[in-house]
């Protein structure tokens, strides 16, 4: 066989004579090859987002009616603390167990506790001690549960106090040892005294002054006094710190003699849903998140 | 009523009592920022009673269980050496971690 030229066709002509319809078959299989694999991307995608949409669909369901059902529950306990003479003393104590064990991190319950107390401390009142000791474990537990949470992100320390000591020291009470916290790279100097006791009521008058280290930035102390006794929950009642922490006392055992406290500093992120943080944190905290 | 006929029940009733208003303390010791682990032993006495020493486990914990509630000293033993502080027994049980520090080959002690 030879071309026009009459030059014999070689072996490559052979072959490009055979591949030259070949080519328009590859593209057409590569064309088809891309748009079957991009559609099945597509689809993949879509299937992924219809179910990270039906997810949220279904957690904001779930949210709503958990929420819708905690409302209810919450409004039909707390008339029976509002009405005035509503329940007897058992139902008050039992309505204010399903309040802390469903709320405690939510609501202060400490004015609900002092009020139940203040009703047992009546003479009509029976079976007080039982009561008391009722109400006191509750809160105990729901104490012990929030330190729990809270020293998992933040630290902690505890100390003995010899009430003895405290009142033979009168208004000038007892310091505590200090500790010097470290939380998130954010460091102060908390130091506790015990000012006054009153072991039949079982509290103790505290002043937590927490001081900022001498290098720092922002050296800005925080002083707070109050009364600490079992219905103080440290979620919820706490003290803000100028650096953004939270540092909470609670009270771990108490006895005629001695008291054991416990101190607990946090990140204000982990304070109860009740407490919003300030403008100026969120935004510090967006700025910090855009230096990193 | 022949008081001796009722002494044994009231031995009982009492050490029946003295169990249930029993302290328990427990904790963990670090030395610095690290465990101890088993290389620590704990110590109490309350009062003229002496508890027998307790090891700390693998991960530095220890616990305690005093008949005695009230003022108590702690004695803590680790690498040939004590240190003692004083703790307080009650009739719940009560956390005590430790951190110990050797200060010029000297152990000393305190409470976080």
């Amino acid at each position: 066989m030879a071309d026009t030229l009459g030059k014999p066709k070689d072996r490559w002509d052979k072959l490009m004579i055979v591949l030259h319809p070949m080519g328009g078959l590859l593209t057409a299989v590569a064309v088809t090859s891309v748009g079957i694999m991009g559609s099945q991307v597509l689809n993949e995608r879509q299937a992924l987002d219809t179910n990270a949409r039906l997810y949220s669909e279904l957690m904001s369901r779930r949210e709503e009616s958990e929420s819708s059902l905690r409302k209810d529950m919450f409004v039909s306990i707390i008339q029976t603390f509002l009405q005035p003479g509503a329940g007897d003393l058992d139902t008050k104590v039992l309505n204010l167990e399903l309040l802390a064990y469903n709320f405690h991190e939510s609501l202060n319950l400490k004015p609900l506790f002092l009020d139940i107390a203040r009703r047992l401390d009546r003479p009509e009142a029976k079976d007080r001690q039982a009561f008391r000791a009722r109400l006191n474990r509750v809160a105990r537990e729901i104490t012990a549960k929030q330190l729990f949470a809270l020293e998992g992100h933040g630290k902690s320390f505890r100390r003995t106090v010899d009430l003895e000591e405290v009142r033979r020291q009168g208004r000038s009470g007892v310091a505590l040892e200090g500790e010097s916290v470290a939380v998130g790279g954010k460091q102060c100097e908390v130091n506790l005294y015990v000012l006054d006791s009153d072991p039949e009521a079982q509290q103790l008058r505290v002043r937590l002054e927490v001081k900022a280290p001498e290098n720092a930035q922002d050296p800005a102390d925080t002083r707070a006094e109050f009364y600490l006794g079992w219905y103080d929950f440290p979620m919820i009642d706490n003290t803000r710190l100028a650096n953004g922490l939270r540092c909470a006392v609670t009270l771990s055992n108490f006895s005629s003699a001695m008291a054991d406290l416990t101190t607990v500093c946090f990140p204000g992120e982990y304070a109860s849903l009740k407490d919003r943080p300030y403008y100026d944190e969120v935004i510090q905290k967006l700025q910090e998140a855009t230096q990193k | 009523m022949n008081p001796k006929r009722f002494a044994p029940v009231l031995a009982v009733l009492l050490s029946g009592w003295s169990l249930a208003s029993s302290g328990e303390v427990y904790g963990k010791i670090v030395e610095g920022a690290s465990s101890v682990g088993d290389a620590a032993a704990v110590e109490a006495k309350c009062g003229a009673k002496t508890y027998p020493a307790v090891s700390t486990d693998k991960s530095g914990s220890y616990r305690v269980v005093l008949a005695e509630t009230g003022k108590c000293t702690m004695t803590v033993k680790y690498k040939q050496q004590s240190t003692s502080l004083e703790i307080a027994s009650y009739d719940d049980a009560v956390q005590v971690d430790l951190v110990i520090a050797m200060k010029d080959g000297k152990l000393s002690v305190r409470r976080r």
